[in-house]
């Protein structure tokens, strides 16, 4: 049995009947396309929760108890945070054995319109450098040395307005040393400046700025801590919750576990509704199929009688099947590409956290979405494929 | 050639009652016979013609071809005699009307399976087709779709693709019935030209009796049942 011949036939059926070719290519698109986009959104929303959690560097963030909320909100999404811990929880927690390093943070602003953000928010940051060991390995890489009175470092949407040198915040000028990497969060929207600089800026803002920077005295909106090796990171934040009152501590995995429960919830939605669409294919693939088997009928009756085999037969009808389908699987995917790449900003913006997954991931998944659409085609044409092949030929051609 | 024993074939509709279309039918063709069996509509000649094509497995009796009983094949194996040993003439318009006329006399070739080898000088039986087609009168035509074509001349591409293997044995099913009378004497001299010139056995079931006189041998089917004809 030659293969040629059956792929010409198929070819020939296709174009003889553009509406169906046009319909089960369709219906591959909208597989492969909204597969695709489907766990390109789950991939990317986790990609920039674990870029996060990357960032951040620690094995457990301690918060305010009941501030856990606000401070995820705060990391992702920018939101105001309002309360804050003594900074002698600092020392306590740092005493709690198989804790190896803690550094204090404080989030200080959600500036709107801040000129030197390509977004509506901004968000300040206050580290102690002395303590630091999530910023500071990066800034050595980076820079070369910590930062210096008046020196900040800002995430992917931070710059220097065009025209100016510097940025200035609260009447105070600040040198941007550095950009960090993407997190698709929103700590690509803030600056990070040391504990020293956003003292002197709140003291210089009394005088210069319209609204004075009003920062906690000797108080610290999260503690990271670094685990010492050998420690199993959920005992010590046992630990520390027993050992330090009025905070909460967070382990790393379980960070940002109401947004991931979000997150979940839209994609367990987008999941169901790809179900669907995979289910609604299916079916119209499948009858769409049929017809055009049944159509076809005598004209299979009479290749069977002329020789080809229930294989062949299946071969031709199957290889229609699949040629149509990564017609439409391919457009599919080069969509959902695209379109998520293009819109991925306002994907940020919409889930709050995105990252656009890496290209050796994304070609992944582009050939994983056309091969779901290739053999759910194939299966759906298999059906109808297979019952005319069984028919015999003198059946077939019956009027 | 093709012997048929005791041939019953019954069909069951799908209300219940059966029909029996073949009441224990005996034939024979020989090498080189041009057998007419001519009957009425609903005589159960077409069955028959299915029956000893292997188109269709008979409810009893054995079908013979060459000494081989064809019920015991394989699909394959079938296919493979069917494409080797059988040429087919339809009633309806049986040329795939998405290929042209060169290619639907080819089709034989491409769906044959000469392990590797095509039988045709490697160019999977181009010249053959050709030839044929030039020698049902449509030379001009090789390029032509079904569509394009009248009735007569796609009969004609059909004969000619029937022919495309050599085939031991050729089956007509009413290949003129549709055709205007000029069209079917045509069509008709066809067969006799191509009998008298290969030695081909031709199996043709008509109901048109004066048809008969094409032929070295016929019988009549009536209510499944076969009667010689003098």
């Amino acid at each position: 049995m030659k293969f040629k011949p059956l792929v010409i036939l198929a070819l020939r059926g296709i174009s003889g009947s553009p509406f169906r070719s046009w319909l089960i290519g369709f219906c591959a698109l909208v597989i492969a396309g909204f597969a695709l986009s489907t766990v390109l959104v789950m991939q990317g929303a986790r990609n920039s929760l674990d870029l996060t959690l990357t960032r951040l560097g620690a094995d457990i963030l301690v918060v305010p108890q009941g501030a856990e909320e606000q401070t995820q909100g705060a990391l992702l999404m920018g939101q105001a945070v309002k309360e804050f811990m003594p900074m002698s929880k600092l020392a306590e927690i740092a005493a709690v054995p198989g804790v190896e390093k803690a550094s204090p943070q404080l989030y200080l602003e959600s500036l709107a319109d801040a000129p030197c953000c390509s977004v509506a928010n901004m968000f300040m940051v206050a580290y102690d450098p002395d303590t630091d060991f999530t910023l500071g390995p990066w800034l050595t890489q980076k820079i070369g040395r910590e930062l210096t009175l008046g020196e900040a470092v800002g995430g992917k949407y931070v710059f220097v307005p065009e025209g100016e040198e510097n940025i200035e915040l609260y009447g105070y000028i600040l040198s941007l040393e550095s950009n960090l990497e993407p997190t698709g969060t929103n700590l690509d929207n803030s600056i990070f400046i040391t504990f020293d600089t956003a003292r002197e800026m709140a003291r210089l803002s009394q005088h210069n700025a319209v609204t004075p920077l009003v920062m906690p005295e000797d108080s610290a909106s999260s503690v990271l801590v670094k685990v010492a090796p050998g420690y199993d990171p959920k005992a010590v934040a046992v630990d520390i919750f027993n050992r330090v009152e009025g905070i909460t501590p967070i382990q790393a995995p379980e960070m940002f576990g109401s947004f991931r429960n979000q997150v979940s919830g839209v994609l367990r939605a987008m999941l169901l509704v790809l179900g669907l669409a995979l289910g609604l294919s299916l079916l119209l693939i499948g009858f769409v199929f049929s017809i055009a088997v049944n159509e076809r009928r005598r004209q299979i009756g009479v290749l069977r009688a002329l020789g080809a085999t229930r294989g062949a037969v299946i071969v031709s009808l199957l290889t229609e099947a699949t040629i149509l389908a990564t017609a439409g699987a391919v457009v599919g995917v080069v969509l959902a590409a695209v379109g998520i790449y293009l819109f991925r900003d306002l994907l940020t913006t919409s889930l709050g956290f995105f990252v656009f997954p890496s290209p050796g991931l994304v070609v992944g998944l582009v050939f994983a979405g056309l091969a779901l659409a290739i053999v759910c085609v194939a299966i759906a044409a298999a059906i109808p494929a297979l019952r005319i092949s069984r028919q015999e030929p003198a059946v077939s051609m019956r009027e | 050639m093709i012997s048929l024993k005791n041939i019953n074939k019954v069909y069951t509709l799908r209300d219940g009652p059966t029909i029996a279309a073949l009441n224990d039918v005996d034939l024979e063709i020989g090498d080189g016979e041009f057998l007419v069996i001519i009957g009425r509509s609903g005589s159960g000649k077409t069955t028959l013609l299915n029956v000893a094509a292997g188109l269709t497995k008979p409810s009893s009796g054995t079908v013979l071809v060459d000494g081989t009983d064809v019920w015991s094949l394989s699909d394959k194996e079938q296919s493979r005699l069917r494409n080797r040993k059988l040429g087919f003439v339809f009633q309806f318009p049986s040329l795939i009307p998405v290929l042209s006329a060169l290619e639907n006399v080819m089709l034989p070739v491409s769906l044959g399976d000469r392990n590797g080898h095509d039988g045709h000088n490697g160019d999977g039986g181009r010249a053959k087709a050709v030839e044929l087609l030039e020698t049902v009168g449509l030379g001009d035509r090789l390029a032509s779709f079904p569509r394009q074509m009248s009735a007569g001349q796609q009969q004609r591409v059909v004969i000619a693709r029937a022919l495309m293997n050599e085939p031991e044995l050729l089956f007509a099913d009413e290949p003129s019935s549709d055709l205007d009378e000029q069209t079917e004497v045509e069509i008709m001299d066809l067969f006799a030209d191509i009998h008298a010139r290969t030695g081909v056995s031709i199996m043709m079931v008509t109901h048109a009796s004066q048809l008969i006189k094409y032929g070295t041998r016929a019988v009549e089917m009536s209510a499944g049942r076969l009667r010689e004809l003098g």
